[in-house]
């Protein structure tokens, strides 16, 4: 982006959006890094996010059944008369006004969610692109960027990486599973149902027209350990028990090579790059302790 | 009090908030904060419910979608969501069969009903209002609310 003002460059999307909230943006905003996406801006207000990452508001009618093929095909068909797709839609009375915002709003967050869960290399502004489908006015980029990190730090809560977790595929409900599925709501069933041990919780958002969050949520809660771990565990095993099992290691002995943790004075606040207190944790993930909600590498 | 909230009503209305979205350039209108200011003002009045805030909210998720009037007593849409999740994985495990279908709490001052609307091939909506308890009757605001969202996806 050029900056004629002589303000310093964005570090992050979130500082680019919020340099663009101060412009009056509008267009679209190309990111590029793990599978890449759109923000489209209109007076600096985000109306739509578009992304191979997450389903898009098209998806989410279509895949739910929301909206049928033969429906939605008359309706491009007819684009020519109303020159505005939301426009053929709810002029067909296929869906009204306020669900389609609705739709477009989820869809909306999803993707910027899903887009926070990868890498950014870069970006570049292009006022010209318009979205399929929209949500204007549009969301305030602060809120956009609050809501991401709410909805890591709620997915934080089950899983310890949420980003592994997204890439890995949901492997199939077991035979001792099934039996506790009667205690999950019916949404989450039909997640957990539909994994095969191939489908990621990406592939199971696209294939049954839901959100990328909303499924990583319904999976995470489910999840042994998670607050819903009926479907695991339909009795949960005495904590006494649990611990006991554990083998048992002498105070003196030093368990492996790796050192405990140990606090030292002034440690918490004196660190360089604070993102991590356990020595030998390895790189930090993308989207971990970055608390901005979207992605913080530079552009190049 | 005579309720103009009918499904007709809102398509009809659903047709005007179109067209202002559409034909007002530069001023574009949300189309859902309309509709739900409008089911805000259809609980208000004398001898039924003085709504002091409602919100539609994410069922899933927890993402407010719109907001009217003053919804602070009921907390943030994730809060609601987060209070739902609780009662809703409680009544599971406890093998409740079926959905959850509403919630209402009652407070000093305030009732807050939270009904869960259901959506054809989508998460469902959670319909949050907060109510003066002094002035409410919660049974007919409940019917109120439940009658006015019935055209809110129609």
């Amino acid at each position: 982006m050029t900056d004629g003002t002589g303000r310093r460059e964005p570090r992050n999307v979130p500082s680019l959006l919020n340099a663009l909230r101060q412009d009056g943006f509008t267009g679209a905003v190309e990111v590029t890094g793990g599978a890449g996406g759109t923000l489209f801006l209109r007076d600096g207000l985000v109306g739509a996010v578009e992304t191979p990452a997450a389903p898009s508001a098209r998806s989410l009618l279509l895949k739910s059944g929301r909206i049928g093929e033969p429906d939605w095909e008359a309706a491009l068909a007819a684009l020519a008369e109303t020159g505005d797709l939301a426009r053929s839609l709810t002029g067909r009375g296929l869906v009204s006004a306020a669900e389609l915002h609705l739709v477009c709003t989820a869809a909306l967050y999803d993707g910027a969610f899903a887009m926070a869960l990868q890498p950014v290399t870069g970006w570049r502004t292009d006022a010209g692109r318009v979205p399929e489908l929209a949500a204007w006015p549009g969301q305030e980029p602060a809120r956009l960027a609050e809501e991401t990190a709410l909805r890591q730090r709620t997915l934080r809560e089950h899983l310890p990486s949420v980003a592994e977790f997204a890439r890995r595929p949901v492997p199939p409900v077991s035979a001792a599973g099934r039996a506790g599925l009667d205690r999950l709501g019916a949404r989450t069933r039909t997640v957990l149902l539909r994994a095969d041990g191939r489908r990621t919780p990406r592939d199971l958002a696209f294939a049954l027209g839901r959100g990328v969050y909303p499924v990583l949520l319904d999976l995470a809660r489910a999840a042994p350990g998670g607050a819903g771990r009926a479907a695991e565990q339909p009795v949960p095993a005495p904590l006494l028990t649990a611990r006991a099992a554990e083998p048992y290691a002498p105070a003196g002995a030093p368990s492996g090579d790796r050192p405990l943790p140990r606090r030292v004075p002034g440690g918490s606040g004196g660190r360089p790059r604070g993102r991590t207190q356990i020595p030998n944790a390895g790189p930090p993930a993308p989207v971990s302790g970055t608390g901005t909600g979207l992605p913080e590498e530079s552009a190049p | 009090m005579k309720n103009l909230w009918t499904r007709s009503r809102l398509k009809e209305f659903g047709v005007k908030v179109l067209c202002q979205v559409f034909e007002s350039e530069g001023v574009p209108v949300n189309a859902l904060e309309t509709v739900l200011g409008e089911i805000h003002s259809a609980t208000g009045g004398p001898e039924a419910a003085a709504a002091s805030g409602t919100a539609l909210i994410d069922a899933a998720t927890g993402l407010t979608y719109a907001e009217a009037g003053d919804c602070a007593a009921a907390g943030s849409g994730h809060d609601v969501w987060r209070l739902l999740a609780l009662i809703e994985d409680g009544l599971h495990r406890a093998g409740a069969e079926g959905e959850l279908e509403s919630v209402t709490v009652t407070a000093r001052h305030t009732y807050h009903l939270v009904s869960v609307l259901p959506r054809q091939g989508g998460d469902p909506v959670l319909l949050s209002a907060v109510l003066d308890r002094a002035h409410t009757n919660p049974a007919l605001a409940a019917r109120q609310l439940a009658t006015a969202a019935e055209g809110l996806f129609a």
